[in-house]
């Protein structure tokens, strides 16, 4: 067994050379290569009501099992619920969308020395709120595309970077009424049910097969919570590093029923420094969220609007990333 | 008695992997200037590994026997394979990311870092023997 050093510098070289070519491996296959992941099938919701006044054909979605009709005529027109916030009265109006079945208006503010967009969505229903995965596929790594490039292929109007949720191995996802992973996760989670009322909830303590019962159409896993029955929970003492620093956020807000908030935070420059856990729960709560949900932030925050990327991503460019949430034209 | 008199071949051995400790100290601050706050248990704590594997176990090498050149190579090929799986742990950790293979990296280490202590034991018994 005892070799002598010149007799076992072929075994000794070539470990280190094996290791070498493992850890050059290792790191390509977490940053690298593509690899992974399931087709999902995109819903096909043409109009998301069926309180239409003429209906001209219908179809199933192929992936939701919701009878969904496509209409000639437009359907009754919305109506924005309450008072428009005074921080967004006060803030610089971007541009705005409206049909029979969303008013989607978003606005440019300035809160805790950032830049913050945000986007207040009404809907007629929660089928408007639509998740994109990159290249319609979940649970891969590396499998990303821009935000951007999932608007458009998917003929948004608005979409927003989300939960980033095949980033993790584990944790509740649903989307578009589909299960995609049924694995609890340490995290707390937000569902959008198609009711289109917003609960948020540990996934440790909550059985999947419930949320589901209840109609959950979105489910995101990445958090934290930051508002909680109009309380805010957010604290910079969580445990999350991450919670603690300032950075570019995203998040999603409820109101009430079919009533959302949807903020990107701009950081990491001179212009806009990015805010904390508390200060996204504080912006939340100044817009009337009586929900809020923390977003896969950093260099991933992104808010895109009709044909461009309004705000400005920390990165420069476009972090790809997984998935994304939008509102379809 | 001193380590630091006499020609102690471990001592030069002991201040490399001291060192190398301070590189991983080092290379820690650097990277988490980078990492908008946050920070890794595992990219913190990597340079215990040479330190108390390396340095440590170098000075103690002064009282008891000499390892072989097999032992020594084992020993030092698993404690690299931990330090690299930590600081590999540490980067997914502070990206947010989990990824299932740097476990090769522990198990890896650890039984080198076994197969060397084993190695050591059988020859010092032999030796001891061998003696009588």
């Amino acid at each position: 067994m005892n070799f002598s050093p010149k007799k076992s510098f072929p075994w000794v070289f070539g470990f280190y050379l094996i290791l070498f070519m493992f850890t050059t491996f290792v790191l390509l296959f977490q940053f690298v290569i593509p690899h992974g992941g399931f087709y999902v099938e995109p819903p096909i919701i043409t109009t998301s009501t069926i309180t239409t006044t003429l209906t001209t054909s219908s179809t199933t979605g192929t992936q939701t099992g919701i009878t969904t009709s496509s209409t000639t005529t437009t359907t009754n027109g919305l109506t924005y619920p309450g008072a428009i916030p005074l921080v967004l009265e006060t803030g610089t109006l971007i541009g705005s969308y409206e049909t029979s079945d969303k008013l989607i208006t978003v606005y440019h503010i300035r809160a805790s020395n950032s830049d913050v967009y945000v986007a207040d969505v009404v809907v007629k229903d929660a089928y408007n709120i639509l998740a994109g995965l990159a290249f319609n596929t979940f649970g891969g790594t590396n499998v990303v595309q821009a935000v951007s490039t999932m608007a458009e292929e998917h003929n948004a109007i608005f979409a927003i970077n989300s939960d980033y949720a095949s980033h993790y191995s584990y944790g509740y996802v649903i989307r578009n009424g589909m299960v995609l992973r049924s694995s609890a996760s340490y995290r707390d989670a937000i569902t959008l049910f198609e009711n289109g009322t917003v609960v948020s909830f540990a996934e440790e303590e909550t059985s999947l097969q419930d949320v589901v019962d209840d109609g959950a159409w979105q489910l995101w896993s990445f958090g934290p919570v930051i508002i909680k029955d109009g309380v805010s929970v957010a604290s910079v003492n969580d445990g999350l590093e991450r919670s603690a620093v300032d950075n570019p956020r995203s998040a999603f807000g409820y109101i009430g029923p079919n009533h959302f908030m949807f903020v990107t935070v701009d950081g990491r420059s001179d212009v806009s420094i990015g805010v904390d856990i508390e200060e996204l729960a504080d912006i939340m709560s100044s817009l009337g969220c009586t929900q809020a949900y923390n977003f896969d932030g950093g260099g991933s925050a992104t808010m895109w609007f009709d044909g461009e990327v309004i705000n400005h991503p920390s990165e420069g460019d476009e972090r790809k990333v997984g998935d994304c949430v939008y509102i379809q034209r | 008695m001193s380590i630091f008199k006499g020609n102690n071949p471990y001592l030069k051995i002991a201040f490399r992997y001291l060192a190398f400790s301070a590189f991983l100290v080092l290379f820690n601050f650097i990277y988490s200037l980078f990492a908008h706050g946050v920070s890794s248990f595992y990219m913190t704590y990597a340079f215990l590994i040479p330190l108390i594997g390396g340095t440590l176990v170098s000075f103690l090498l002064y009282i008891f026997p000499s390892p072989d050149y097999t032992s020594k190579n084992l020993w030092r090929m698993g404690l690299i394979t931990l330090v690299i799986g930590f600081l590999l742990h540490g980067v997914f950790d502070i990206y947010g990311t989990e990824e299932a293979l740097v476990s090769v990296f522990f198990t890896v280490g650890i039984c080198l870092l076994a197969g060397s202590v084993f190695l050591y034991i059988l020859l010092s018994v032999k030796r001891k023997k061998n003696q009588n």
